[in-house]
């Protein structure tokens, strides 16, 4: 008999990996929470409609606009949080052993756990849009095809990047304390910019420069969460969303294209050189 | 082929501190192989380093230095390759998840491509019944006997078992040894540690005995009890201890040390002299009861790693 392949044993793992997060409900929780706050969101938008109807003019309340912004704070915490016990808690438990006496490479582990808690937590941050959208309708918020698009686009690549830090962070983590301080660091660093701002203050001479050094500025554009900003400026309704308010005339480093290739590259390094850690870790 | 090979395999524990750093040497320099088709017990005290070789083996921790060969591959480089023919009992696991026993042996059927029957494992290691409840209820005994089951997924060519009968009533001790048979006969190769002298003497064609991370001795059971075959005892039960008699004794050619107890007198020596020792008391007392012990693994034990007997 043959046995399966690098494919079917990923695929079979991350089945599993899906099956563990339902089993204990983690699933059924996320997308709970996910739906409440993107119906929520929408009822709110809409109230808005409902108050503005009154006024003279013309006002239109888009739904993206609303939803995104709470959503990208969301998402990075949910992904932190929910995600960067996975590996490491297998490991001091000890099921990461039963795991590796069977034929899974670690490489399979990484990548099994990382498929699988993306399937769970971009379907629970999906339902936020799903929700949202009748809710929207019903009470009168416009909704623009092109911009949820756009947003489930925005939305699943920010999952994705958060996920894979934190699977990054789960397989190099000693144990799962360290893997929270991490996670809460990795939060800390990203959405309250300290990536950047940390590094300008110190260099400046312990101070904040009046104008950012251009150094600074390429610094900032390196931050996921301002890469996710700087994407959704493609859609000009969209761009003034999140932590990173879009210049008039984008740099080179804060167009949504290269803004899509260091979202990538977000994935791409930390998984390598986590696994590149994991795969000689003593369990 | 040898199916297990280690060639001068050394592991180093060094945990690294601001003030001062701490070095464990868990394994220094250990050559090792077991051949196709052997039971093959390895012995050791607590911390001997048993695990940390059967950790090495199985790709769970690299070794600092030193190459490790499974069923012709490397351990470091195919180690996937290895775990398809392999079957592993592993110390210090836990349960994958909330899943029951049958969907642990499931996942490990799915995982190497098998066709067993779920049933026919779990009935071999007696667990059918609380197969359908989640593993993070079981007892120490019942997680063996599963991991056992999932051991034998896929007809294995080796099975390496860690410490197999912790946990397990002699009921289940007595299944581990009839399934550990069962897989030889079949032309599997098993590999098991134990710091338990019955459970290898019964099964292992071998042993090695590891003692602070050496490897003391690989030999044969019968060849290591020849090894110290100086030390069988002879305990007679007389009436009274005839005076005198422990110094006759003593002076018996091949016995190595004479204790009395009351009316018991326990000789030490060697298979030879056993008769004149029982001549030299039945001469002057009345002998009640006479019993006498080969020389037992648990001595060999104690002498080779130093114990004290």
């Amino acid at each position: 008999m043959s046995q399966p392949g690098f494919v079917e044993r990923l695929l079979l793992f991350a089945r599993e990996d899906i099956q563990d997060s339902v089993r204990e409900r983690q699933a059924h929780l996320l997308i709970a929470m996910f739906a409440l706050v993107g119906g929520g969101l929408a009822y709110a938008a809409g109230q808005q409609v409902q108050r503005w109807a009154n006024r003279e003019g013309d006002f239109v309340v888009e739904l993206m606009p609303q939803l995104l912004g709470p959503l990208m704070f969301l998402v990075p915490l949910v992904a932190l949080g929910v995600v960067a016990p996975a590996i490491v808690e297998k490991r001091s438990t000890g099921a990461l052993t039963v795991l590796l006496s069977l034929p899974f490479s670690r490489w399979v582990v990484v990548l099994g756990t990382l498929i699988g808690r993306l399937v769970v937590i971009t379907t629970a941050a999906l339902a936020a849009i799903a929700i949202a959208i009748p809710i929207a309708a019903l009470f009168g918020v416009s909704v623009d095809p092109a911009q949820v698009a756009a947003g489930v686009f925005a939305v699943v690549l920010l999952t994705v990047t958060f996920t894979a830090i934190a699977v990054s962070i789960s397989a190099v983590s000693q144990t799962s304390t360290r893997a929270s301080f991490a996670a809460i660091f990795a939060y800390v660093l990203f959405v309250f910019q300290l990536w950047s701002i940390i590094p300008i203050y110190v260099l400046s001479g312990f101070e904040m420069p009046e104008t950012t050094p251009a150094w600074g500025e390429v610094l900032a554009a390196l931050n996921p969460m301002a890469a996710f900003s700087n994407l959704l400026a493609a859609i000009p309704e969209l761009a003034d969303i999140g932590i990173h308010g879009t210049a008039e005339n984008p740099a080179v480093y804060e167009q949504p294209a290269v803004a899509l290739v260091i979202l990538l590259a977000w994935i791409a390094v930390p998984i390598g050189a986590s696994y590149l850690r994991f795969r000689t870790a003593d369990l | 082929m040898a199916a297990i090979e280690l060639r001068g395999v050394t592991k180093r524990y060094e945990r690294r501190g601001l003030r001062r750093s701490n070095v464990v040497t868990a394994l220094h320099d250990v050559d090792l192989a077991v051949e196709d088709g052997e039971v093959f017990g390895f012995l050791g005290p607590n911390g001997a380093g048993k695990s940390t070789a059967i950790d090495i083996m199985l790709d769970y921790v690299q070794p600092t230095s030193g190459a490790v060969r499974v069923l012709g591959h490397d351990v470091q480089t195919n180690s996937v390759a290895i775990r398809e023919r392999t079957g592993v009992l592993p110390d210090g696991y836990d349960a994958v998840g909330e899943r029951t026993g049958r969907e642990h042996v499931e996942l490990a059927i799915e995982a190497k491509g098998t066709n067993d029957n779920p049933d026919a494992l779990l009935e071999r290691v007696d667990m059918l019944g609380p197969d359908s409840y989640p593993v993070e209820q079981y007892s120490k005994g019942m997680a063996q006997r599963l991991m056992l089951a999932m051991a034998l997924v896929g007809e294995p060519d080796l099975l390496i078992l860690d410490e197999p009968s912790t946990g397990l009533d002699p009921n289940g001790a007595r299944t581990m040894r009839r399934i550990v048979r069962e897989e030889n006969d079949r032309g599997a190769t098993v590999f098991f540690s134990s710091h338990i002298l019955e459970q290898v003497e019964a099964v292992c064609d071998r042993v090695g005995i590891l003692d602070g991370g050496e490897l003391v001795t690989v030999d044969s059971i019968d060849r290591l009890r020849e090894t110290i075959g100086g030390t069988a005892r002879v305990t007679l039960e007389c009436s009274q201890v005839p005076n005198g008699a422990p110094d006759r004794i003593a002076a018996i050619d091949g016995v190595a040390s004479v204790e009395t107890n009351g009316t018991k007198i326990q000789v030490a020596c060697e298979n030879r002299a056993k008769a004149p020792v029982i001549a030299a008391c039945h001469d002057s007392a009345t002998v009640t009861n006479v019993s006498t012990t080969d020389p037992s693994l648990e001595d060999l034990f104690a002498t080779v790693t130093g114990g004290g007997a």
